[in-house]
């Protein structure tokens, strides 16, 4: 709207490299007071950007909670949201009027019935594959089973497409066909446009597949409505959780996961603190920091654990050339603040990653990001009944699977995150060769073809993507979970699966 | 693990659990309690918490009269202080039918009859106990103010301290696969993995595995582990204290709001024995939570965190058996509690540790259950088999 000067608070406006499509702007409450954010914005970045850090207090102690993750896995983020409590604000997008309130300790229980009288729950039969998560894996993995004429429901917790694309502004490596050269929210945009482009795809927004049920059953909590899906097959990529470290303090609002820090600034243009300690040199924490410094922010150090940085090179010779400090042989001994950090307190540690008393920093910070690595989503598959072993390579509990994707429950297919952290170009990989492994088992017209593509994709995958010394780690953690099919049919023996897809 | 024990139990649910204290009261030492998974996997960790003396049976209101009593002193004591708790919050019976209203009348004449003061209660209390229900069409309801609740994980940790701190081994993820016997008498345990354990008490206290237990040296226990469903909600600030039946709907389902806030809901629906417990079914959460809303409807606004499945471990009769195996001397069990076993606890504590060091329980009622009922045909009757 012309004359109406841009909001001016935690925003970003000027950025050497992006520039921030914004919505319309849209007006609505937290607490009474009038709030102005951007159409598109969840309620927790509008709220944060106009420098609301706290949005409740806990039930036990009354400690404040706000943001941590921003994508949904984490609940820190409750506030009262048109009389419904405990709802996750960083995957509620604003709404003109919306009234948000501030939730003090549990909540009492709600008057209204918030319009869900009369809405029963909608069966949904009949669909060949449902896909649970609209990240890069699934939205790979949606395309390739529509092409070959699948019928495919995407289900997806956020309210947008694209998973953590949406916040990865660097320019993707290798060919065309992997989308090399174009920066991450811009390869969402491509997955989006060919998902909403075939007939075939249904797409659920807001959309929470919450479990497995007897005789194939799968359930979906929806924004204002229950589904009851029977699909033929399931693939389910919901992605990765951030992790955290325990120390005193952890919860205070302005500790934030990385990834969080991400969304606020790379997807919402929102800068998530002035002077900011990042807790890990891995690659995420160096590119985090480097995209701080460039958002404006000052970045006070780098804390690791382990006498080097974990960083390629190319990233940590970035921040090296503004001079940022790292503190190698160091950890995080505590985070201080009244309902926002004030600072932190970091420590030497000794070769057995023991503090050492007396080797204390104290580091005036608003914020500090724990940038420690992801574990794989995969609570939902291991409710579903598919066998999970814990890989450290990975993250964490993953599925046991065959080459072609499929869990220790018929007809259920993991690809992304879920099945181990890489990053995105494998996981539409995956996604697409999990896709495929559904039309080749559906038996559809050009099964063929389908199968002749995914032999090409594994090869591809295993044998060239994957051989770069540099995801060697990643590697070794997905051959060790990958077993033959007779294994496989081994380990259905031992383990029942409680549900089949497939048939 | 020890080689040879004095008392070997088998299940660290509430009985096993309970059994051994009552046994350490009464100086028993010498005591391992085996589990083949962790504490609270079975039935006990499942249930929905209940604690009430208002059923049908004679044999039951003594003996729930009795545990209700131990309950209190139990919280009152050092288990109290080991942190389990009996918060007498109630049972409050609804009906929307006449003819129940009618019967709520008989059968609280009956309850008062035992000794137990369920209670007739009109409109008005019925909202001053449960203040967020909607009461239109409401015929009649029956308050039992004996009755309760406590957190299951509360009470057998509580138990756990102080039978491991007197001296008990308790050991988990350790399945016992056979017990054995020589001319008649009970010799110890076999377990996975062919390990043997003498010892010359042996209790199975082994929720639905307890019929493959008796199986393996050759008696008959007649029961069945039928599933169970329940669910629980997010939390929310103290809303009402007692449970709430919804007697008219087929399956009674019921309501209870948990210490933490959570909403926690039950209904009975009819199931096939023996199914697995992950064999979940996405029809259970409307089933349950659907009828309830015509008295809550601000349910429709809360979000169910949890759902899960666990046994009733259900007798032709719905009572529990107790008591020494009459075909193997030294072989005792406390199983078959066919959906209220929790509240039973600290009675099957008391009743088995007597049994054991060979007195007769102090409840005459407790000997009528027996496992030999069955044979004789003294079955017992019981109507309400609620949570
Ligand atoms: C915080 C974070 C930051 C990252 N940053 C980078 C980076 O900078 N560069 C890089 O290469 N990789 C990064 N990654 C790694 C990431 O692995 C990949 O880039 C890629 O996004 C993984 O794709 P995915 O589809 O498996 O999962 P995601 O992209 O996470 O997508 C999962 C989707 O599933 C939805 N979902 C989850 N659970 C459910 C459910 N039960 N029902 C319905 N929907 C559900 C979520 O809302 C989400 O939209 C990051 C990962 C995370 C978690
Ligand atoms: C949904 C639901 C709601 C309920 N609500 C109530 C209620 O409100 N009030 C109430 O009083 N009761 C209720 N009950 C019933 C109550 O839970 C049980 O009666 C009670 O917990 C039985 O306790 P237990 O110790 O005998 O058995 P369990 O708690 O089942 O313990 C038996 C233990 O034995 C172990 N075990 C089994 N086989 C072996 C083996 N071969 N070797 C080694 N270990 C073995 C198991 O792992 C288990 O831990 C409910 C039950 C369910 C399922
Ligand atoms: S769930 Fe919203 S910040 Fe983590």
């Amino acid at each position: 709207m012309p004359g109406t000067p841009p909001l001016k608070d935690r925003r970003i406006w000027e950025h050497p490299i992006l520039t921030f499509k914004r919505g319309r702007r849209v007006k609505f409450y937290f607490n009474g007071n009038i709030v102005e954010g951007y159409e598109g914005e969840s309620i927790a970045a509008a709220l944060y950007a106009a420098r609301y850090d706290v949005f409740s207090r806990s039930p036990y102690k009354g400690r404040a909670r706000g943001a941590f993750c921003m994508i949904g896995k984490c609940s820190s983020c409750f506030a009262i949201v048109d009389g419904v409590p405990n709802t996750r604000t960083c995957v509620e997008p604003i709404r003109e009027g919306v009234k948000v309130e501030f939730q003090e300790g549990l909540a009492e229980i709600p008057s209204a019935t918030g319009g869900l009288e009369g809405k029963d729950e909608e069966v949904i039969e009949g669909v060949d594959v449902l896909v649970i998560g609209g990240g890069p894996a699934g939205l790979a993995a949606a395309i390739a089973a529509a092409k070959h004429g699948l019928s495919v429901l995407i289900v997806n917790e956020h309210f947008k497409l694209g998973g953590q694309l949406i916040k990865q502004t660097h320019k993707f490596f290798g060919s065309k066909d992997l989308f090399g050269g174009l920066r991450g929210f811009q390869v969402a945009e491509e997955l989006e446009n060919k998902v909403r482009s075939m007939r075939n795809v249904r797409v659920l927004l807001q959309a929470t597949a919450y479990g497995f049920f007897r005789d194939g059953w799968v359930g979906v909590a929806g924004k204002d409505r229950l589904y009851r899906v029977k699909p033929r097959f399931v693939i389910a990529a919901p992605g990765a959780a951030e992790r955290h470290l325990a120390f005193p303090g952890n919860d205070l609002p302005g500790v934030m996961g990385a990834g969080g820090a991400q969304t606020l600034m790379n997807e919402y243009g929102i800068l998530p603190g002035d002077e900011v300690l990042v807790v890990g040199s891995g690659n995420v924490g160096v590119i985090v920091s480097y995209q701080l410094l460039q958002a404006g922010a000052k970045v006070k150090g780098i804390v690791e654990i382990l006498p080097y940085i974990g960083a390629w090179f190319v990233h940590a010779a970035k921040i090296r050339r503004y001079g940022v400090k790292v503190y190698t042989r160091h950890t995080i001994k505590e985070v201080w603040g009244k309902d926002r950090v004030e600072g932190a307190t970091i420590v030497r540690v000794d070769e057995h990653f023991k503090p050492v008393p007396g080797s204390e920093t104290d580091i005036p910070c608003d914020l500090v990001l724990i940038a420690v690595g992801l574990t794989p989503d995969t609570r939902l598959l291991a409710q579903a009944g598919a066998v999970v072993t814990w890989v450290p390579e990975l993250g964490g509990l993953v599925p046991i699977r065959t080459k072609y994707l499929e869990t220790s429950v018929p007809g259920l297919f993991i690809a992304g995150d879920a099945s181990g952290i890489e990053e995105a170009t494998t996981a539409m990989i995956e996604g697409e060769i999990a896709g495929l492994s559904a039309v080749v088992r559906a038996g559809a017209d050009d099964a063929g073809n389908a199968a002749e593509r995914r032999e090409a994709l594994l090869k591809f995958l295993w044998d060239e993507y994957r051989a770069s010394p540099v995801v060697a780690r990643a590697k070794a953690g997905k051959l060790k979970v990958t077993v033959s099919e007779d294994e496989m049919e081994r380990i259905r023996v031992s383990n029942p699966p409680p549900v089949r897809f497939g048939s | 693990m020890r080689e040879e024990v004095e008392v070997l139990i088998i299940g660290a649910g509430i009985s096993g659990l309970a059994i051994a204290y009552s046994l350490q009261k009464r100086g028993v030492k010498d005591i391992l309690i085996l589990d083949e998974s962790y504490i609270g996997a079975g039935s006990t960790g499942r249930c929905a918490t209940g604690i009430r003396a208002s059923f049908t049976s004679k044999e039951h209101v003594v003996l729930m009269k009795h545990s209700i009593d131990l309950w209190k002193k139990y919280a009152a004591g050092e288990l109290g202080r080991a942190g389990l708790y009996y918060d007498q919050s109630g049972y409050v019976w609804v009906a929307t039918r006449d003819e129940s209203a009618e019967f709520f009348e008989k059968l609280a004449k009956l309850h008062n009859s035992l000794g137990v003061n369920t209670k007739i209660i009109g409109i008005d209390e019925l909202k001053e106990l449960v203040p967020p229900m909607k009461v239109d069409g409401v015929a009649g309801a029956m308050f039992d103010p004996t009755a309760g609740k406590s957190y299951p994980f509360d009470t057998i940790f509580a138990f756990l301290k102080l039978v491991k701190g007197r001296g008990a081994e308790v050991v988990t993820r350790v399945k016992v696969t056979k017990i054995l016997t020589s001319s008649g008498k009970v010799t110890g345990v076999e377990v996975e993995g062919g390990k043997i354990i003498k010892a010359s008490t042996v209790v199975v206290a082994a929720g639905s595995g307890s019929r493959e237990l008796l199986g393996s040296v050759g008696v008959k226990l007649p029961i069945e582990n039928i599933p169970r469903h329940a669910l629980i909600t997010e939390p929310y600030k103290e809303a009402f204290k007692p449970l709430v039946i919804d007697w008219d709907t087929p399956g009674v389902p019921y309501i209870v709001q948990s210490k933490e806030g959570g909403f926690f809901m039950g209904r009975d629906v009819e199931e096939k024995p023996e199914l697995p417990l992950t064999s979940q079914r996405i029809d259970f959460m409307p089933k349950a939570v659907k009828p309830l809303t015509k008295f809550f409807p601000w349910l429709r606004n809360i979000r169910v965190l949890r759902y899960w499945v666990g046994y009733y471990v259900t007798t032709p009769d719905h009572h529990p058996v107790y008591g020494p195996v009459k075909e193997v001397e030294g072989l005792y069990i406390a199983a078959g509690y066919s959906g209220h076993g929790y509240m039973m606890g600290p009675i099957t504590g008391e009743l088995l540790a007597e049994w054991i060091l060979n007195r007769k329980p102090h409840i005459p009622e407790a000997e009528r259950l027996t496992l030999d009922r069955f044979e004789r045909g003294a079955l017992i009757k019981e109507l309400a088999v609620i949570g």
